[in-house]
């Protein structure tokens, strides 16, 4: 088996090795930070949510206490003004969703469907839990939520919530009495639900993870080819050509042949000076044994 | 625009209201009356007011007649002494905030927070039992007639207010107390301006003559008086002085002088 076949065996073989070694490590920390992208995603969209729940409730709703005596602004209400700014998100990311999914809300499109009743349950069945997070598959790919209680702690929830004879006039006229009363005192009436894709990031990470396997995979292509080069012409040429002189002049042919060629100092240079040193001695004792 | 005494004057914030002035606001203006106590009275597009008497002291106290307009009487204290009187009905706020409309003889009051009193326009208030109006309460009535007081104000009357009555009024009145701003002096008022003062009601329309006599003497204005006559006739004398000069005794025939008896 010639050199260079030995030589490109031993390079696939490494390559291989370190191309599935390096795949398979980048390949998890990809995946993994993916899937923490979507965690903090999610969070990040809770917290703005809440952020918004909060502004509302302490600084716009104050300030439209007194229009709030002629006409109901669902402006004043945190669940609507978190709805309406994440609304506004969803136009440049529509795949992203936020609902304060409630079982008897007073606006109609708060109300929980079928997977989000189910979480808004097990959230009023057990009372110490603070948040559930999961995944499912929906239309545009699989999602993954988080969720958080909604539960009434404060009195003045009730000032709406209770009975449709306490709420202002001006929030039955604009939602009737159907529907959004008889809330109580630290119940759990809905949830907080974010829902984030987890399609786009772990897409983003599959195409990092093929540029990363082609970037190396060609660098590796272009070490094979340079260190192929570099063995045909540093290593296998000269000594192919020595050996071919070595075989002539071992036969007793092209004895008056000129001394190989020495252009490297390297031990390719220092082999080829050997040889004519090994010639000319071969020369001389084949010329006195003539003698 | 604000009338005081025969003189027409524009309007700048800061100007301290007197009795006796009459403040018209323009079709797209809002003006605001604020008071010691921190009562405060807002005065909508178009709206029409004499101040017929502003009593100074602590508590917000004043009679105003008001023609036709928006006015939204805020912060109203319990000692406070207002009392707006109009076409429909006469308003007196007890405590809080009332918001009322007049125009085409209908007026329509939605009482924010606190109790407002309504009675029936002075000519027909004793005939008309006064109503009390609670937080919330919302009351429609045409002259001389009795409303159904409801528990929201209707989307007409919303619609009709300025946008600001909406909101909580804001307090102007620390930028001023220390610095007094007089009003620009325009010209003097013409018969077309007062025109709703003169033809008011008699207790609006009698004070007028005194106020507005030195006008006659104005060709345009007395012109404009002697046609309207009948809508003022106190006018009459002044118009016409000679007609109410005592008369001279006829002289009397020498002979029909009665002989003195004793």
């Amino acid at each position: 088996m010639k050199l260079i076949v030995k030589f490109n065996l031993v390079f696939i073989l490494v390559f291989l090795l370190g191309l599935g070694a390096a795949g398979t490590i980048s390949n998890e920390l990809l995946q993994k930070n993916a899937r923490e992208e979507i965690v903090l995603n999610a969070r990040l969209v809770m917290e703005s949510a809440l952020a918004a729940r909060a502004y509302t409730s302490t600084q716009v709703g104050p300030l439209l206490q007194t229009q709030m005596k002629y006409k109901f602004l669902p402006q004043s209400v945190p669940a609507y003004s978190a709805t309406e700014i994440f609304n506004g998100l969803r136009k440049t990311f529509p795949e992203y969703a936020y609902k304060e999914a409630t079982l008897n809300p007073t606006n109609p499109r708060n109300r929980a469907n079928d997977w989000e009743a189910d979480i808004v349950h097990q959230f009023r069945n057990v009372s110490d839990r603070l948040e559930l997070v999961g995944e499912r598959d929906t239309p545009t790919g699989k999602a993954f939520y988080i969720a958080r209680p909604i539960q009434i702690k404060a009195e003045a929830c009730l000032y709406c919530h209770s009975t449709v004879d306490a709420a202002p006039k001006t929030l039955v006229d604009q939602y009737g009495p159907a529907n959004g009363f008889g809330w109580k005192l630290n119940e759990v009436i809905g949830a907080q639900i974010v829902s984030v894709p987890t399609d786009v990031p772990i897409a983003r990470a599959n195409r990092a993870f093929r540029t990363f396997m082609i970037s190396l995979t060609a660098v590796f292509a272009f070490i094979f080819i340079a260190l192929n080069l570099m063995l045909w012409y540093m290593v296998i040429r000269p000594v192919t050509r020595l050996s071919r002189l070595a075989d002539q002049v071992s036969q007793g042919e092209n004895m008056d042949a000129p001394d190989f060629e020495v252009k490297s100092r390297d031990e390719i240079g220092v082999l080829t000076q050997s040889f004519n040193r090994m010639k000319k001695s071969l020369v001389q004792a084949m010329k006195m044994l003539e003698a | 625009m604000l009338v005081r005494g025969v003189t027409r004057y524009a309007l700048a914030e800061g100007v301290r209201l007197q009795s006796g002035d009459i403040v018209e606001v323009g079709d797209k203006g809002l003006a605001q009356i604020e008071f010691p106590d921190g009562a405060t009275l807002a005065l909508g597009a178009g709206t029409r007011m004499l101040a017929v008497s502003m009593p100074r002291g602590k508590a917000a106290s004043g009679n105003f007649y008001v023609t036709q307009g928006t006015l939204k009487i805020a912060g109203v204290r319990k000692d406070a002494r207002l009392r707006f009187v109009t076409p429909v009905f006469t308003l007196q706020p007890a405590e809080g905030v009332a918001v009322a409309l007049v125009a085409g003889g209908e007026g329509s009051i939605f009482v924010e927070s606190g109790e407002t009193r309504l009675d029936g326009p002075p000519a027909k208030g004793a005939a008309t039992a006064p109503v009390r109006l609670k937080s919330g309460d919302f009351l429609t009535l045409k002259a001389g007639q009795k409303g159904a007081v409801a528990s929201r104000p209707s989307q007409a009357f919303i619609g009709a207010l300025p946008k600001a009555f909406l909101d909580t009024l804001p307090s102007r009145m620390a930028r001023y107390k220390e610095r007094e701003v007089q009003p620009r002096q325009l010209e003097l008022a013409t018969y077309a301006e007062v025109e709703t003062w003169l033809k008011g009601p008699p207790d609006v329309r009698r004070p007028m003559v005194k106020r507005f006599e030195q006008r006659a003497s104005d060709p345009a204005f007395r012109a404009a008086l002697i046609a309207n006559l009948r809508f003022h006739p106190e006018w009459d004398p002044v118009l016409y002085p000679e007609k109410y000069e005592p008369k001279e005794p006829a002289a009397d025939p020498a002979g029909a002088r009665p002989a003195a008896t004793k």
